[in-house]
């Protein structure tokens, strides 16, 4: 199938393999890269599932664990393959997604090759595995470290009491210690099954060799995706607040709103869209709070905001350094009690949505990011360019009804992290 | 193909373009080119974000954002980097290109206007700047130089550096000393901006869909294109002859669990302008500079000893520098197997598969850079502040002439200046 964004000057071509692969061709004309990217739906947050009838509760990090262990096969590590022909090869876990790209200026088949091979054959012994934990272990101690990271998993802890996207990613080094051979087959069998995977290709390749070698290299047999839990589910926050100390020189925090997850049917695209507009317009650093705020030094230029979503959850982030947390939090919050009785006014409404459209937009110039995005957009059902049509649907009420879901009680939680 | 062009719009301005009509979007830059270190280190670091907060006709953050959101969500932020041996202050922005949205026509020229505004035409009480706004960024920038220590995964190597080139303008930090930006007022901070606006150099740079004219004509109709009689020459590239001794080794004991060990060492003569940089760069790169190098496949995965371990050129200064993260008891293991792999190159174990996927490393990291605007923008910052010119397409074509024995070459001129490990003393 083929698509095309005439406005955007974008086209895509797009195939489901009969295995149930989804292959997508992102053409981008005049660019020196090719950028491919091999995604499971598959996260951190699936970490307990029925396949066949059972039950696995898996120990917290397996995904990341088996992200590092992929590289790995029989006839060698698949870095060393990569490093023959140049190309640049990474792998990512994030909660709702593993994955594994490689970029190139030449010698693109042979790189898709290496790719599609190494992710499609597990190779794991009790030998490998052990060495693993001792690189993983300390990438852990490198994330104990950062601050940054530390305030993000503090929030999600503080927003749920039960959602697996409450556990780091890549687990600790007590759980990784549980990892064996057999749970990442197990983890292998159930969530890499070419049904549950998408190949996206940005850049220049022939579309239809793509899918040849995606058909010759991927399983022809692809297994039943496992049924994933993720507890229990309450609309009250967990925890109001969550505090740690660090070395760090000032406070720092992240301030969350739950939001409620997508509702059956709900274009996942377009809630991305709404709940950023909405977060951007209260305090987005474009918005009347933002000057306020940083005026007063609650907020400095690091201050950020985002959306997340991932499944049976939703959340509004906003944070940064502060000289004093509790005031930043309790002015956000008290605009979004305002936004959500007075609604927004149309002006600032407007450039806003404008600003949002021209963000979106800048990720078609980056491959990676427009990769990536399109796997999460493709595995909703979706694609990313089409957010530009979705855009236009999106109204001040639409914004207003976000707001009083935020401004419920409880709704929302603060991670902080105070120097020692 | 990118079309790159570079051309003094007047005395002391200099506009680098970048032509092609695959990007959406554009990314341009005003900043000054000032020598590094002194008295002003600290009012230099502060001036931008100052400059950031308001101008005579857009005086507040509101008005500024409001600007940006009818720009289709332009972004300027304030710019202190260390440019080889320059300080490069003023602003980077980044905007979708005027053919992507309907209405947008002139949105190009709208943000060059507001760059200009930003760095000529700021909001001033009294003939000085705005005291309100001065006190709220020389607050932000006594945060700033106290929070460099938070991730040590920067702090580390920018400690290195410190220690390694303390008696050299590199070797200054670049937001100045706490001493200094708590005497910073906006009197003082005037009459600096002001120096520092006869002084320095001005570069521009563009990259995006519009051709040179198109971009040049733009400049010309703001303050940008005045000419700067009085400005500074810039200063040439000075890399240090070998350290005479045994190398130094300085421990900092952090309150953090991963210790971070750090080695510095001086290249003999390859910079951006000296020396042989193409060879010097495919030794860093089979030395440690991707997942199939000797540090990668030795130190990470032989051993186990750390998550990373990498070696960076850094060119702009003629110095290398080896990162990486480990266990407080692996600090002599970690050090001297990082060394042995030094040793390996010097005496020539280096194998053609090395050499040849060192130069296809390179290849595809710079043939990607030519997709990156924001990366263009600071190679060819790179260039400028050192007083040359060549492409990415250049560079890859020098290092695949690059043999053995100029890698050797590198390898025996490099010497160890300093060992720094950053050691964990989290309870």
């Amino acid at each position: 199938m083929s698509k095309v964004w005439t406005a955007l000057r974008e086209r895509m071509e797009e195939r489901t393999l009969e295995n149930g692969l989804r292959v997508c061709y992102l053409p981008k004309e005049g660019f020196s890269k090719t950028f491919a990217i091999l995604a499971t739906n598959f996260g951190s947050v699936d970490a307990s599932f029925t396949i066949d009838g059972e039950r696995h509760d898996t120990p917290a990090g397996v995904a990341h664990f088996l992200e590092h262990k992929m590289f790995e096969d029989e006839d060698g590590n698949a870095l060393q393959k990569f490093a023959r022909t140049g190309a640049s090869p990474n792998a990512f876990t994030s909660h709702t997604m593993t994955a594994y790209h490689f970029s190139c200026t030449d010698r693109f088949e042979e790189n898709l090759e290496i790719l599609l091979k190494f992710v499609f054959t597990p190779y794991f012994t009790e030998e490998n595995v052990a060495k693993e934990r001792g690189i993983i272990g300390q990438e852990i101690g490198m994330m104990d470290d950062t601050p940054s990271w530390r305030l993000f998993c503090g929030l999600l802890e503080g927003l749920y009491r039960n959602h697996p996207v409450r556990v780091p990613i890549a687990g600790s080094v007590e759980s990784i210690a549980q990892i064996t051979p057999e749970v990442l087959y197990t983890c292998h069998r159930a969530f890499y099954s070419p049904k549950n995977m998408a190949l996206i290709v940005c850049g220049t390749a022939d579309f239809d060799e793509i899918c040849r070698m995606a058909a010759q290299f991927s399983p022809a047999e692809a297994p039943e995706i496992g049924e994933r839990h993720y507890g229990d589910r309450r609309e009250a926050v967990n925890e109001l607040t969550v505090e740690r100390q660090m070395a760090v020189s000032r406070p720092q925090f992240l301030l969350g709103f739950k939001d409620t997850p997508l509702a059956a049917g709900e274009s996942r695209l377009r809630r991305a869209l709404l709940g950023e507009l909405a977060v951007r317009i209260l305090c987005g650093d474009t918005a009347p709070l933002y000057a306020e705020l940083y005026g007063k030094r609650l907020i400095g230029r690091d201050f950020d905001t985002d959306y997340m979503l991932f499944p049976e959850g939703a959340a509004a982030i906003l944070g940064g350094e502060s000289r004093d947390p509790e005031v930043a939090r309790a002015a956000i919050e008290r605009e979004t009690a305002r936004l959500a009785r007075e609604g927004v006014e149309q002006a600032l409404f407007d450039r806003m949505k404008k600003a949002l459209y021209g963000l979106w937009l800048r990720v078609l110039d980056v491959p990676e990011a427009y990769a990536r995005q399109q796997a999460a957009a493709i595995f909703a059902g979706e694609d990313y360019a089409d957010f530009a049509a979705l855009c236009d649907t999106i109204s001040p009420q639409d914004v207003q009804a976000v707001y009083a879901r935020w401004a419920q009680r409880d709704r929302s939680s603060m991670s902080v992290i105070r120097p020692q | 193909m990118q079309q790159v062009t570079r051309k003094k719009l007047a005395e002391g301005v200099h506009l680098t373009c970048v032509t092609t009509p695959k990007f959406k979007r554009a990314v341009i830059r005003t900043v000054l080119l000032l020598p590094l270190g002194g008295e002003d280190s600290a009012l230099r670091a502060c001036l931008p974000h100052v400059l950031r907060r308001g101008t005579r006709a857009l005086p507040d953050l509101r008005a500024i954002g409001e600007a940006l959101d009818g720009l289709y969500g332009a972004r300027i932020e304030a710019v202190v980097r260390r440019e080889g041996e320059q300080l490069a202050v003023g602003f980077l922005s980044d905007c979708i290109d005027e053919s992507c949205a309907p209405g947008a026509d002139g949105l190009t020229a709208g943000v060059i206007r507001l760059l200009a505004e930003l760095l000529y035409d700021p909001y001033t009480q009294d003939g000085a700047f705005c005291p309100d706004y001065t006190a709220g960024e020389r607050e932000n920038l006594l945060d700033r130089i106290a929070a460099q220590k938070n991730d040590p995964r920067v702090w580390a190597p920018l400690r290195l550096t410190q220690l390694m080139c303390a008696d050299e303008p590199y070797g200054q930090p670049v937001h100045g000393t706490k001493e200094q930006a708590e005497k910073i007022n906006e009197k003082k901070l005037y009459a600096a901006y002001q120096r520092a606006l006869d002084e320095a150099q001005l570069e521009l740079f563009y990259c995006g869909p519009l051709a040179a004219d198109a971009v040049e004509t733009l400049f010309a109709q703001t303050p940008l294109a005045q000419s700067r009689p009085k400005a500074l020459p810039l200063l040439p590239t000075v890399v240090l002859p070998q350290p005479a001794g045994e190398a130094r080794e300085v421990v900092e004991e952090e309150p953090v669990t991963q210790a971070k060990l750090s080695l510095g060492f001086r290249t003999g003569g390859a910079s951006l302008t000296g020396g042989d940089p193409a060879a010097y760069w495919v030794f860093q790169t089979l030395y440690g500079g991707s997942t199939s190098s000797k540090l990668f496949l030795n130190v990470r995965e032989k051993q186990s000893l750390c998550y990373y371990a990498s070696a960076q050129f850094i060119a702009p200064k003629g110095i290398m520098m080896v990162n990486s993260g480990i266990e407080n008891d692996k600090f002599a293991v970690a050090r001297d197997e990082i060394l042995r792999q030094l040793d390996a190159c010097r005496e020539g174990d280096i194998t053609d598969a090395e050499i040849d996927g060192a130069r296809r490393t390179l290849a595809t990291n710079w043939g990607a850079m030519l997709d990156d605007p924001l990366t263009l923008e600071r190679y060819w910052l790179g260039q400028a502040a050192a007083g040359t010119m060549v492409s990415a397409e250049e560079r890859i074509a020098q290092v695949q002439t690059v043999d053995r024995a100029r890698i050797v070459a590198a390898a025996q001129a490099t010497t160890l200046d300093l060992v720094y490990l950053m050691k964990g003393a989290a309870k």
